[in-house]
């Protein structure tokens, strides 16, 4: 039995348990890095981190999320049908890689039609923009809660039953950190310097 | 000496003869290219410049390409990040209209090709108009557009 005097120190406990904890996260996060509105690169404050699924890679190996730890990562969702837009950003992607060699960041292609995006199909498609990107696959279940998490959406569009649609999906090429979180979403139209840009301005913000 | 004078009475003739060929097609298509992909894709894209060069509107009546099982206009929107493919039917050029294709835009949809293009290789490309023009395009398949614009729509906007 609690008497009555203890049930407001348990309230004032818990508000200063709030308090401290907001300001400790407060302390960790630091002040918003913020691009100019009419660059279309938001970043997320705080970082939101990705769930802890596992999809497969190109070479059909297991690959956790927490894989993408470690290092800074470009990640980029679509479909090895996508006749214009995937292919100009995976270009421009391997340009950034050529741009930033020094740095070891992880560039990843999640496809958003794993019906059929076999990880065989994805191995001569990656490969095919750089031999060193990530193709991902897998459960379409847990490749919408990756999405989902990060906020990408997209749709079929056609006879899905025929195999005959297109898939209009978020273009946005997502920065995740070396914790595994999505630190920011960098909006189309990609140029290769926007990209360089803005990898190395929130790299050297959030550092490692 | 008669020689040099029949050279350039043949060069005369070639370049009139040209201009000639110009003057007839209202429309012009300039700088056609694909773009080069994975040898397993069942899709490319196809980017040209079309110049109607008639104060007629002409409508685009048939795309087609014997080494791809179909071809259409389609139209990459963005719009909040989200990217919207349309299938642009008809495609219409009103009177002095020019319009570019490009990466992120306008595009031809090269669809199931009958062999594998890599790069280097090329597509002949037949377009048919309202106004009866039959035009057949090469477009070589390459990495970048030849003009070497590629994807950089925002300096396009500060130059313009």
């Amino acid at each position: 039995m609690i008497s009555r005097f203890k049930i407001p120190l348990i309230a004032l406990a818990i508000l200063f348990g709030v308090i401290i904890t907001v300001s400790f996260l407060e302390q960790t996060e630091p002040t918003p890095l913020e691009f100019d509105s009419s660059m279309g690169i938001p970043v997320m404050s705080p970082a939101i981190p990705l769930p802890s699924i596992t999809l497969t890679d190109q070479h059909n190996n297991a690959f956790p999320t927490s894989s993408l730890k470690g290092s800074w990562n470009l990640m980029f969702f679509g479909y090895t049908n996508c006749p214009d837009v995937c292919p100009t950003t995976l270009m421009t992607m391997n340009q950034v890689a050529k741009k930033l060699p020094q740095e070891p960041i992880n560039y990843v292609f999640v496809t958003v039609d794993p019906n059929r995006d076999s990880a065989e199909k994805l191995k001569q498609y990656v490969s095919f923009f750089n031999a060193d990107f990530i193709g991902l696959t897998g459960d379409k279940a847990d490749i919408d809660l990756l999405s989902e998490t990060v906020g990408v959406i997209y749709d079929y569009e056609g006879d899905i039953e025929a195999g005959s649609y297109i898939v209009n999906h978020y273009a946005a090429i997502l920065v995740v950190d070396p914790k595994g979180r999505l630190r920011a979403h960098i909006l189309p139209p990609h140029t290769v310097d926007k990209v360089v840009d803005a990898v190395n301005q929130i790299r050297d913000y959030y550092g490692n | 000496m008669l020689k040099k004078l029949l050279y350039s009475a043949f060069l005369i003739f070639i370049c009139t003869n040209q201009a000639i060929v110009a003057a007839e097609t209202a429309i012009e298509i300039k700088e056609p290219w694909i773009r080069s992909a994975p040898p397993n894709v069942s899709v490319m894209a196809g980017y040209l410049q079309l110049s109607n060069h008639s104060h007629e509107t002409v409508t685009l009546k048939s795309v087609s390409s014997k080494q791809f099982h179909s071809v259409e206009i389609h139209q990459t929107v963005h719009h909040n990040g989200m990217a919207h493919m349309k299938k642009v039917e008809p495609l219409i050029l009103e009177g002095h209209q020019e319009l570019k294709f490009e990466p992120g835009g306008y595009h031809l949809m090269l669809m199931d090709p009958h062999a594998p293009l890599k790069k280097g290789d090329s597509a002949h490309i037949k377009l048919i108009f309202s106004n009866g023009e039959e035009l057949m395009v090469e477009a070589k398949v390459q990495d970048d557009s030849p003009d070497g614009t590629k994807m950089d729509h925002d300096d396009h906007h500060q130059h313009h």
